[in-house]
């Protein structure tokens, strides 16, 4: 049950188009990372490669010491949560569920349907009729209730309202607290998301840049608020961005390690000292330039 | 646990699918018989059931075949099951209803026969029976569930190209795959009078070894086109 997921010196070509180059990754159970990039940065591509629905063009894909792809005996061991259009689909919500079940080993029925019925799901309808949000409550429910030892989800639960991404977010955390595995989770949704995570994984052009448990990174650069002298003035060794400034009073984010002591002076110079978001840290570490050179 | 409900889930579908064929056939047939004696001076003439049910049943297997990679491929890998139990399964639940229909239209005919004759309307027939003879009608029984099969994979051929190459080279498989179908009917003489082609008189027994040989060899490239396909998410 809790041996690692890995991705050995991976490269994705499609054609002569490079989507990954030289990827390696290892997760571990039981644990829930957070897989995060700007947009077609080779995200579901990782979790396209994890859940076996492409081979790499270079590279392994590991499950344990075995290699995962085509590999009959772990792939029901891994289960994928994608976005999947049930516009031309005439299954029942509920025969969804049992079809499921009947392929995945630790599949629980009962808390599929009692997840379906905290979700408000009608399983009698046919999935074609039900809304975007319902649609994804319904993927992310079979994802849980898969109890897989290796649950990915990619970008499905921006398609839910705002309550049910609450309850989904307490139903994860209530989830692996009973039935610990590995959750990786792409989202683009951090500043909601971010209390979930154990380890933040960030891809940018085709590759890792940063790979982290989450109270490591977010310890990595704080938000200093006051008078615009003493800020700068404080700050001038220090890597910073988001500079704004309002009636003499500045606020800066600063980056690198800070230390207690760091901590201590900028208080005792009246400066207050206030942690990093995850999106604040994200935004900054994946910052373009635009065609005018601003970022 | 999975590998045997993938298999039987997607025997069960095309099992479901087959019913269908079969149930507006028989519609089609009752509407013939119903024209035949309600319009005497029109001199209809009916061929026999198993004559009229081949070429859609062959049509039938061909979509079947397209349909199946559009509709079981990605639900296999999605439930955890490979691309190879998804080949292999697949050749031979397809290979399976081809028997059976096979087996359910012969059956179909000879009630069919045997009714007429005891109203003695045999004649309602252009003959009596295909393949005259005990031999002959087990050849002909081979011949209407392997060239049924041989439209399925050459259905499951041309849309695993199109699934995993597109449209140009998906294209490409479509003309030879066309070509095939069209090579399999000259073989046996049948809808290649438009075309002025003669037949080639070859022995019913080379025929089935051709399109048998012809349906391996398209399975085996079916396989090497669908191991490693990227299941599309976007």
């Amino acid at each position: 049950m809790s041996r690692p997921l890995k991705l050995d010196q991976v490269d994705v070509k499609y054609d002569r188009e490079e989507i990954l180059r030289q990827i390696t990754l290892q997760f571990e159970s039981p644990r829930i990372y957070g897989l995060l990039g700007r947009d077609g940065m080779g995200k579901t591509t990782i979790l396209e490669l994890l859940a076996s629905f492409q081979k790499p063009s270079r590279g392994k894909v590991l499950y344990g010491e075995e290699p995962l792809f085509e590999n009959a005996s772990l792939m029901p061991l891994i289960y994928f949560v994608y976005w999947e259009d049930y516009h031309d689909d005439y299954q029942t919500g509920e025969k969804k569920i049992r079809e499921a079940a009947a392929y995945r080993p630790y599949f629980d029925m009962d808390y599929a349907f009692h997840l379906a019925d905290r979700m408000n799901l009608q399983l009698s309808r046919s999935v074609k009729k039900y809304s975007r949000g319902k649609a994804a409550a319904l993927q992310l429910l079979l994802g849980l209730a898969s109890r897989a030892p290796v649950t990915l989800i990619d970008e499905v639960f921006p398609n839910m309202d705002a309550p049910a991404r609450e309850f989904f977010y307490a139903e994860l955390l209530n989830e692996q607290n009973k039935h610990p595995r590995l959750f990786i989770l792409s989202s683009h949704l951090i500043s909601e998301s971010e209390h979930l995570f154990d380890d933040v994984i960030i891809l940018h052009h085709k590759e890792i840049i940063l790979n982290t448990p989450y109270h490591h990174l977010v310890s990595q650069g704080v938000l200093l608020t006051g008078p615009a002298v003493e800020v700068e003035a404080f700050t001038q060794d220090y890597p910073t961005a988001g500079e704004k400034l309002s009636a003499g009073t500045m606020t800066v984010e600063v980056y690198g390690t800070i230390t207690d002591d760091f901590i201590k002076k900028a208080e005792e110079k009246g400066l207050q000292v206030q942690s990093l978001s995850l999106q604040k840290i994200f935004t900054q570490l994946t910052r373009e330039e635009d065609k005018y050179g601003e970022k | 646990m999975g590998r045997n409900r993938a298999i039987k889930n997607m025997f069960r579908e095309q099992l479901k699918w087959a019913s269908w064929l079969l149930l507006i056939l028989l519609f089609l047939r009752a509407g013939h018989y119903l024209l035949y004696f309600l319009l005497p001076d029109a001199e209809l003439m009916l061929s026999p059931f198993v004559e009229a049910s081949h070429q859609p049943a062959k049509i039938y297997m061909l979509i079947t075949g397209i349909l199946t990679v559009f509709i079981f491929l990605e639900l296999f890998v999605r439930h955890g099951q490979t691309r190879r139990l998804f080949v292999t399964g697949s050749a031979a639940v397809s290979f399976f209803i081809s028997g059976l229909l096979a087996a359910v239209v012969y059956i179909m005919t000879g009630i069919g026969y045997f009714l007429l004759s005891l109203f003695d309307l045999q004649t309602v027939l252009t003959a009596s029976f295909p393949f005259e003879g005990e031999a002959a009608r087990i050849t002909g029984f081979f011949v209407f569930a392997l060239t049924i099969w041989f439209y399925y994979i050459t259905g499951l051929l041309i849309a695993g190209a199109f699934y995993r190459f597109g449209g140009a080279i998906g294209a490409v498989f479509v003309v030879c795959g066309a070509a095939l179908l069209f090579a399999e009917n000259y073989l046996w003489a049948s809808d290649t009078f438009l075309t002025g082609f003669q037949p080639l008189n070859l022995p019913a027994g080379i025929i089935l070894i051709l399109v048998t040989g012809t349906a391996f060899i398209m399975l085996i490239a079916a396989f090497f086109i669908l191991k490693d396909i990227r299941i599309k998410t976007k």
